[in-house]
């Protein structure tokens, strides 16, 4: 099995089950959470961020927090610095 | 004297050469499709005689049927005991480049998509371990999110990870970091034909 299996795997599927149909950022954790993983585990073959990277990264973090407001009613702030 | 022959291949040397391997996974894991000897042999790089060498004996092992219309010999799979389970095998060994490569064609803004890493390593001949992940260098600038979709598609069929490097192409002419100097110091394998192998 992968080192990633089980960290947060099931509040993810939870989440895009329940709303991912319909908020398409959502499905964008996985790819992250697969990213963070990989650049936290650096090896020969795995490259660190690039600047697209984690411009990209910040994006999918401030939608899936408007989403997360939107579906809790709370205002949540996600910082880019 | 006898001429040698070359090493197996070391993705699965099970098997005599890697063409042997790639034609093997082209008829097999398209199981729908029908090949001519020339079709294969422009899709492998090899000479339409080096195709027929190596699909006479998949015939006569029952993996592989053929029929004749006119001068053309078209090939595909045929139905035997043998032929799930041999597929198997190329899909898990072979597959990687080809099922990728059906995965991302339909991905707009992806220039050239290469496997790097330990499985490009072994398909150009180098021994070593048992691959982990799978590793895709994808240059261009795709939809990240349906890139990924595509990417994912394919891991559950080649049972492995799939892990995608997206770099712009600015920074495969002109990349001066680590990461490019290791990647196109070892061996690249292009998905689309009409690429540069490293």
């Amino acid at each position: 099995m992968s080192r990633e299996s089980g960290r947060h795997t099931a509040v993810q599927d939870a989440v895009i089950v329940e709303f991912g149909p319909s908020i398409r950022a959502l499905r964008s954790f996985s790819r992250l959470r697969r990213a963070g993983n990989s650049f936290e585990y650096p090896s020969t073959e795995t490259p660190g961020p690039s600047r697209d990277d984690v411009h990209d990264a910040i994006w999918v973090a401030r939608e899936v927090s408007d989403a997360a407001g939107k579906i809790t009613g709370k205002r949540l702030r996600v910082s880019a610095g | 004297m006898q001429k040698a022959s070359p090493p197996p291949p070391p993705l699965l040397p099970l098997l005599r050469s890697r063409l042997q391997a790639e034609i093997l996974a082209l008829v097999l894991l398209g199981p729908e499709q029908e090949w001519s000897l020339t079709g294969l042999a422009s899709r492998s790089g090899a000479s339409v005689s080096s195709v027929q060498r190596e699909i006479t004996p998949a015939e006569q092992a029952g993996v592989v049927q053929s029929r004749r219309l006119g001068s053309t010999r078209f090939v595909r799979a045929a139905d035997s005991p043998l032929t799930a389970p041999l597929t198997e095998l190329l899909l898990r060994s072979f597959g990687p480049r080809q099922v990728l490569a059906e995965a991302l064609e339909g991905v707009e803004g992806i220039e050239r998509a290469y496997l790097f890493g330990s499985w490009a390593a072994r398909y150009a001949g180098e021994a070593g371990r048992p691959r982990a992940d799978l590793d895709v260098l994808v240059i261009g600038a795709p939809d990240r999110a349906e890139l990924d979709d595509a990417a994912q598609r394919a891991a559950g069929p080649l049972a492995q990870e799939v892990s995608v490097t997206i770099r712009s192409p600015a920074w495969w002419r002109e990349g001066t970091d680590g990461f490019h100097a290791d990647v196109t110091r070892r061996p690249l394998v292009p998905l689309f034909s009409g690429e540069e192998s490293g």
